[in-house]
């Protein structure tokens, strides 16, 4: 027996709403590690719950032809985020600065707190200087684990807005890992003051 | 290693969230649930239209309606043209052809609706179901409406919240059918009609599903019936748009007296009611 569709699901919720509660837990978990990823778990649990609520608030105006309702979540999630992108690129501005990412020091799970990546600073530095659309973009692709149309219609914007900005944002990210490890060759440290002079130099251009 | 992925690393090892993690979440949606539960006002009540007038059944939803938008609003459509993801999910409804937009071009034909969906106590899909219970089916105007106000509670109203309710006049153009010994009715009556429902201070038409919205200057076949001591329309359900000589149902009107009655003339009407109540 075939699954109904989160469209389905939807259709069926404006009358039974007993049902969007499926919904949730199809796609809870990829929300609420995408807003982890982004603000840390406290801030995760809360924005996870309100994108839910606000989805179920707005559910009838959900297109059920649309069986994914990924993207829809996604972009509710987005929208909420924007109310914290200070916030988050202060964290990531932190983070290039002092190596210790405030992120996942908030996090209360011993695992997370080791990066999986020693050019965590550097790409955080990276990170924080991107202009605000292209991180969105960026983020909805390496985190979200997004195709480009969805993201298209996460952020409403045209599929070849997407490439241009992903385009952009991958360049700058390698041109920015790219001078870090060139200046990593002449260092032997890998944090402390070069890591700091980097946080800045990326900060400067940040929008 | 390309810039995805290290990105694909960074801030990895995310595990999945833990129960109370997820718990916590889905006790915020159980109470949004629950809230538009308990606010449902037409679907909750069910003296909605247990005594199978339209007038008590707004006045039902005027009681509890504060919320209405997020409450009595199971369905949305936009009319607008080009608004493909506000979609309704009435599968016969292709386009927006209330009779509201035939009667008013402008800006109401972009104007949204929503559909409240209300318990009905008695039956109003026949013909037979009608003449059991109406005294008059009679073709009106809607001459005139004013709005009676925002119905909301004063909190919900400041969120820019409520239920916007009607009170129209209508003008009887004609006698369709009446039960023998039935009241006189002639001139005019009034009765409370739904009107808009407000969420986030933006305002939109309230149609109950299956019923039209009344539009000023449109004509109706109407069940009436005399109560109270007034002439008071009856059944919302069996209320159709009359206009170019021919009844035309709302989008959202698929009874079997909707199918019977759409396309007929007046004399036609007449000759449906009269052959009901004659069989009954």
């Amino acid at each position: 027996m075939t699954e109904p569709s989160d469209g389905e699901l939807i259709a069926v919720s404006r009358r039974d709403p007993q049902r969007f509660g499926l919904v949730f837990e199809r796609h809870h978990a990829d929300i609420h590690a995408y807003l982890r990823r982004r603000l840390g778990p406290e801030e995760a649990d809360d924005l996870a719950a309100e994108t839910f609520v606000r989805a179920f608030r707005a559910r009838h105006r959900y297109d059920p032809e649309r069986p994914s309702a990924k993207p829809w979540l996604f972009g509710i999630a987005t929208n909420i985020l924007r109310r914290h992108w200070r916030r988050e690129r202060r964290q990531l501005r932190a983070y290039a600065r002092t190596g210790i990412d405030p992120v996942i020091s908030a996090s209360d799970e011993i695992e997370d707190r080791v990066d999986a990546s020693d050019a965590g600073p550097t790409l955080a530095g990276a990170l924080a200087s991107l202009p605000r659309g292209e991180r969105e973009v960026l983020l909805l692709r390496a985190w979200a684990g997004l195709t480009d149309s969805e993201i298209a219609e996460v952020l409403g914007i045209r599929l070849g807005t997407v490439h241009s900005r992903l385009s952009r944002a991958r360049r700058r990210m390698r041109e920015a890992i790219g001078a870090s490890g060139k200046e990593g060759e002449d260092s032997t440290s890998a944090k402390g003051a070069g890591e700091a002079r980097r946080g800045r130099e990326w900060t400067s251009s940040s929008s | 290693m390309d810039e995805l992925e290290q990105l694909s690393g960074f801030r990895g090892h995310v595990s999945p969230p833990d129960a109370a993690r997820v718990n916590k979440a889905r006790a915020a949606l159980d109470r949004a649930i629950e809230q538009e539960r308990t606010r449902r006002p037409l679907a909750s009540l069910p003296g909605g239209f247990t005594k199978g007038r339209l007038p008590l059944a707004v006045g039902a939803a005027v009681v509890a309606c504060g919320a209405a938008a997020a409450v009595v609003v199971p369905s949305l459509r936009d009319s607008t043209a080009g608004a493909p993801s506000v979609r309704d999910s009435a599968p016969a409804a292709p386009s927006l052809r209330d009779s509201s937009d035939s009667g008013s071009a402008g800006a109401s034909g972009t104007e949204r609706i929503v559909y409240g969906e209300g318990l009905v106590a008695f039956p109003q899909e026949t013909a037979s179901n009608v003449v059991s219970r109406a005294d008059r089916v009679v073709l009106v105007t809607a001459a005139a409406a004013t709005e009676i106000g925002d119905n909301a509670p004063s909190s919900q109203s400041a969120a820019g919240d409520g239920l916007i309710n009607r009170k129209v006049t209508f003008r009887v153009d004609r006698t369709l059918w009446q039960r023998a010994g039935a009241k006189a009715l002639t001139g005019r009556f009034n009765a409370v009609e739904t009107g808009w429902v407000l969420n986030n201070f933006r305002r939109s038409r309230f149609v109950l599903r299956g019923s039209p919205w009344i539009q000023v200057g449109s004509q109706y076949v109407m069940p009436v019936a005399f109560d109270d001591g007034a002439w008071q329309p009856l059944m919302p359900l069996a209320v159709f748009p009359y206009a170019s000589g021919a009844v035309s149902p709302a989008n959202t009107q698929d009874t079997p007296l909707a199918q019977r009655l759409s396309g007929k003339s007046l004399g036609e009407v007449a000759v449906v009611f009269a052959d009901a109540a004659s069989s009954r």
